[in-house]
């Protein structure tokens, strides 16, 4: 077994409900609308 | 006041960096002044997209457009070419610098060009360096690439027959990855190696299928940044635990520390960082190249060969930054370039991949063999857009205003970056991680402790990220084809 295997074995699973929250529309709407605004403040930081 | 000339501003170039600058000279210089572009391709490619041309849910029309139309209307000189050599000096005859041009288009291929220039951009972008490993690339046959939207079709048609086998009840492995220990873009192959997942789930095939991440990374989630850290449910998080988790989630094997030192018909041959040498068995393999830059020359005006004074020995050209070799325990964010100015020639700059960064961002590695495997820095699209656009201002500024120094800047150092990787094309099936950092290159003088602001640094997959990446690929090409207000778009 490779390093990256055994790494891969030990991390984190999702559990059900949050993978039913990755394709929940509302929720994803509001998270969508939260990451349009960490990407505008980025680009707008990174402007000069 | 000052009383500017007419001016000819040339851009090498027209990619995401050299694209944006060009259109951003014509906006803002009047008709009295040239800009022109020259550059060996007819298309424009938004390369990100390349990743669903790669596994068929794009097609090469999808993400590229005809440069020539776009320049006709916006009044840009365009040369089919590419550049073989500067004379900033000029030559014996006369003072005027100039860059020696190829023709590539069809009418013309093959004739040669002195262009006179009093400004130029370098954004040549890379040379796609398959040479590097012998067997790599499509062009020798024995594995993939998506780095251009050629090289993505002819991946997804490869693809395509790897899954008429699985289907057919056979076995395959899929290998994806970097194909040499010194590669950038981690997160290309990242992206494209959980968009063939997705494709082996939706044709029901995945179980007779093993995909397997090759990477010359230190760790999952360094991406040629060092990793990454950020906030999340009251903790601060790695990008290495983000990353190992989406692997365990999708069952993705990953081979770390790895230099890929050939590549046979459906075998791979590779080092790691403990010089150990192994090899894996493939059906399938995108493997992506390492980068140098494009590999012209320089003259002065005697006609002396000075290459070496104006471009880093990887062939990427040498900017505002601080070059001098030092231990990684000494490198700064202050040694990274902010106006992306040539020091010997005031009016040459590098924009985008084509300027040569100080040092690699991730911590610099070898193999008891010798052997370097450590990612080179990634400099994506949206630092190339900026930069590109930052050098186009001050050019205008030199011209308008008669400025003798440099008047805009943009450091990696002080920008940040997004990187979607997603999987699926559809709106409500599809899925994607979103990654944001700030800043690119670490600043640990500023953050002492992750070198990066960890509430601008972020981790998330779900499908709002996958609409964003829809969201982008849209954007940016109404973007690069400058129809109306693009300039209001971000870069």
């Amino acid at each position: 077994m490779e390093y990256g295997d055994e790494r891969i074995q030990s991390s984190p699973m999702p559990t059900p409900r949050t993978l039913r929250g990755r394709y929940n529309i509302p929720y994803q709407l509001l998270r969508f609308l939260r990451l349009n605004f960490r990407m505008i403040a980025m680009v707008t930081k990174g402007h000069h | 006041m000052w009383e500017h000339a007419v001016a000819r501003a040339v851009v090498l170039g027209a990619g995401v960096s050299g694209h944006t600058a060009a259109l951003y000279l014509r906006k803002y210089l009047g008709r009295e002044h040239e800009v022109v572009v020259v550059t060996p391709n007819s298309k424009w490619n938004w390369i990100p997209s390349n990743i669903w041309v790669g596994v068929g849910e794009m097609t090469k029309k999808d993400v590229t457009f005809p440069l020539a139309p776009i320049y006709k209307r916006k009044h840009i000189d365009y040369r089919q070419a590419r550049a073989v050599a500067i004379r900033p000096e000029g030559n014996e005859s006369s003072p005027k610098p100039t860059v020696e041009i190829v023709y590539t288009a069809p009418d013309r291929s093959g004739m040669v060009e002195h262009l006179e220039y009093d400004y130029l951009i370098n954004a040549t972008g890379p040379k796609l360096n398959f040479g590097a490993t012998p067997g790599l690339g499509p062009d020798a046959g024995n594995s993939v690439s998506v780095c251009t939207a050629d090289h993505a079709e002819h991946a997804s048609a490869e693809l395509a027959k790897a899954i008429e086998k699985l289907k057919a009840g056979q076995k395959q492995t899929f290998l994806i990855g970097t194909g040499h220990g010194t590669c950038t873009c981690q997160g290309a192959a990242f992206e494209y190696t959980f968009n063939v997942e997705h494709e082996l789930r939706q044709h029901g095939v995945r179980d007779r299928a093993e995909v397997i991440y090759i990477t010359n990374e230190y760790e999952l989630g360094d991406f040629g940044v060092a990793g990454l850290h950020f906030e999340q449910q009251g903790f601060v998080s790695s990008s290495q635990t983000f990353t190992e988790s989406l692997f365990h989630e999708r069952g993705v094997r990953a081979i770390l520390r790895a230099h890929v030192e050939r590549v046979e018909p459906g075998k791979v041959h590779y080092e790691t960082l403990d010089g150990q040498k192994s090899s894996i068995a493939f059906d399938f393999a995108m493997l992506l190249p390492p980068f140098t830059g494009v590999g012209f020359q320089a003259f002065d005006r005697a006609g002396n060969d000075i290459t070496s004074e104006v471009f880093a020995p990887n062939g990427f050209m040498k900017v505002d930054a601080d070059y001098t070799k030092k231990p990684f325990e000494e490198w700064r964010a202050s040694d990274w370039p902010r106006t992306y100015q040539n020091p010997t020639y005031r009016n040459v700059f590098a924009a985008g991949i084509a300027f040569a960064p100080p040092h690699q961002i991730s911590k610099p590695r070898s193999s008891p063999n010798g052997t370097v495997i450590t990612p080179a820095p990634p400099r994506t699209g949206m630092p190339s857009g900026v930069i590109g656009r930052t050098v186009a201002l001050t050019i205008r500024d030199m011209i308008k205003k008669g400025a003798t120094e440099p008047t805009h800047h943009a450091s990696l150092t002080e920008e940040g970056a997004a990187c979607i990787a997603s999987a699926g094309k559809s709106l409500t099936k599809g899925s994607a991680a979103a990654m944001t950092m700030f800043p690119i290159v670490p600043d640990y003088e500023k953050y002492p402790k992750h070198g990066r602001n960890v509430k601008d640094t972020y981790g998330e997959i779900g499908l709002n990220a996958h609409w964003m990446k829809h969201v982008l690929h849209y954007v940016f090409i109404y973007k690069a084809k400058a129809l109306p207000g693009w300039w209001m778009l971000p870069e």
